[in-house]
């Protein structure tokens, strides 16, 4: 069972691969991670109102975190399926036994488990830091200024969630462009630069709504305002519908526009 | 017994190439196969095609009775491919390229990666990364790869490029034990005519997306008219055989050689003649038209063989 599951969640090639590049683009995050939470502790203390507090600085890096995870999203995904058809790895692979669609499946499976991964690094590293800064004892007063910590504790993880959910709803989407292009420097290329479009657009608010980035920053925003011990701008239950559906339907876009593409997808070098 | 393989009226068509057309090809039980043709003939398509990396325009391949188009996953099951120039995960040790490969077709016992690696001389090195394997190396594991799954059906493509003469003669040892004792079927694409002619069972040559010729050399050979006696003196042999009724030449190739261009005449009535004449024949040899010579008369010369 537990072979199975490395098999499918590519866990098993991770280990074999055992690369340097792997560990040091996770020393490389962590230390993104650990810049964004002392340049929010700094802006913090020169502008916010009071002090910072431990959930604002969770919040607010978690935010500011989202970025680099979609891009490590598309690097993952972009490599994981791209490399193997510019390194003709693709005719080791598609000439064996498996079906396509199990490929295609493992390949998004292990990206998005891959970045779950990031996504509870952000938050381990961050909690432990403003833990050790401010007490840990102060991310768990019962009444943390006008909302209490035991509904910040359940927003935030909502809001990992959401966050995780639409990072796969990327994670999918971008499949398409890497199977179209089957090259990873192109695919991020083109990916990054769809990525700067899509936030200009979701600057139109007729548009906002529809979009993927609104999805990954809607319901950290709401969180970073909750840590601020701010009203609310939406109701959780409104919030958490929206980004699902939303999320939900980039995601299946993106499955059902991959799989039509590898299903027909013909290794002509 | 379900063929190994069986194509029926395959055309694949590109933009504007026509690659293939109505190619019919069956591979009924074990052997070695020769696939011979030019550049550009359409032999690359067909493999790429029975191995399921592009789709066929028209036409049915059936591999062990098994429509790919129906179901790719068991189809591919009975087969085992090596592309020419084989690549690999040239991040991971050419053992662990094995157990990925042997993991993704769902094989819980790695003991079989192994054995392989060391069927194909590789086990010294099977902890080294591939991105620092040779050509030859990355040809050894291409084979270790496309016997993973034990298939019926083996396809290789240019083989031996890239193989030093010493591996070139251990693939020559290879490929009959995996045909004549392993009781597979063994499609071989290669440019080396005299390999093949040596190797191969039978022979499919393929010309401008069709097939030409099929068949074992000798059915595909025209009936040879020349035999070459070796004589103690060839100028006496010549006076000999000079005004032989159904002999349209003699030649001689030397000292003690004659070639004699007898259409009509059988060899041992030639023989029979030399000796009534009191010329003692020391050896004599048949001239069989050669792969090569078989190749260029059906395809022709002004292309490349590939």
């Amino acid at each position: 069972m537990w072979r199975e599951v490395c098999r499918v969640t590519g866990a098993e090639w991770l280990r074999a691969r055992r690369s340097r590049a792997t560990l040091t683009g996770l020393v490389v995050y962590v230390l993104v991670v650990g810049i964004l939470y002392f340049t929010y502790y700094l802006a913090v203390r020169r502008s916010f109102v009071g002090i910072p507090t431990g959930f604002y600085l969770c919040g607010a890096v978690l935010s500011a975190a989202v970025t680099p995870l979609a891009f490590i999203g598309v690097l993952l995904i972009a490599f994981s399926l791209g490399r193997e058809f510019s390194s003709g790895t693709i005719h080791l692979v598609w000439t064996r036994p498996i079906s396509r669609l199990g490929w295609l499946g493992g390949k998004v499976l292990s990206s998005v488990i891959h970045l779950k991964s990031f996504l509870v690094l952000t938050l381990v590293i961050v909690i432990t830091v403003a833990g050790a800064q401010f007490g840990f004892s102060s991310l768990m007063e019962k009444d943390y200024l006008i909302h209490s910590a035991g509904s910040l504790w359940w927003n935030l993880l909502l809001v990992i969630v959401l966050t995780w959910i639409a990072l796969i709803a990327t994670v999918s989407i971008v499949c398409v462009p890497a199977l179209y292009i089957a090259s990873p420097g192109v695919t991020i290329t083109v990916c990054v630069a769809g990525g700067f479009v899509l936030q200009l657009a979701a600057g139109w608010e007729v548009l906002r709504p529809f979009l993927l980035p609104t999805y990954l920053s809607s319901p950290l925003a709401q969180f970073v305002a909750m840590s601020k011990g701010l009203p609310l701008p939406e109701e959780w239950s409104t919030l958490t519908r929206t980004c699902l559906l939303g999320s939900l339907g980039w995601m299946l876009a993106g499955w059902l526009w991959a799989a039509w593409i590898v299903k027909r997808k013909e290794v002509l070098n | 017994m379900t063929s190994f393989l069986q194509i029926e009226n395959l055309h694949k068509r590109y933009r504007t190439v026509h690659a293939l057309r109505g190619v019919n090809l069956e591979l009924p039980g074990p052997g070695i196969y020769g696939l011979l043709g030019p550049n550009g003939a359409g032999k690359t398509t067909a493999i790429k095609l029975i191995a399921g990396l592009i789709k066929p325009t028209e036409g049915r391949i059936r591999i062990s009775g098994i429509d790919i188009r129906d179901d790719p996953v068991r189809a591919l099951a009975s087969i085992g491919v090596m592309m020419e120039m084989p690549r690999f995960y040239d991040h991971l040790s050419g053992g662990d390229n094995l157990r990925v490969l042997a993991l993704l077709s769902g094989q819980r016992d790695q003991r079989r990666a192994d054995q392989l690696m060391d069927r194909v001389g590789l086990s010294a090195k099977a902890g080294e990364k591939v991105s620092a394997y040779s050509r030859g190396m990355r040809q050894r594991l291409g084979l270790a790869a496309a016997l993973l799954d034990d298939p019926r059906l083996v396809i290789l493509d240019e083989p031996t490029n890239g193989l030093d003469p010493a591996g070139i003669a251990e693939f020559r040892q290879w490929l009959p034990q995996m045909a004549h004792e392993e009781q597979r079927a063994i499609l071989l694409s290669s440019h080396q005519m005299g390999e093949m002619e040596r190797i191969c069972d039978n022979f499919t040559i393929v010309s401008r997306g069709t097939i030409v010729a099929t068949g074992k050399a000798a059915d595909l050979a025209q009936p040879r008219t020349s035999v070459v006696f070796r004589v103690p003196d060839a100028e006496a042999a010549l006076a000999a055989l000079h005004d032989v009724q159904g002999i349209t030449n003699v030649e001689v190739l030397g000292a003690d050689r004659i070639r004699a261009d007898s259409p009509a005449a059988p060899t041992a009535a030639i023989n029979r003649i030399l000796v009534n004449r009191g010329i003692d024949v020391i050896e004599i040899t048949e001239e069989r038209e050669s792969l090569e010579e078989i190749f260029f008369r059906l395809v022709g010369r002004d292309h490349d063989v590939a």
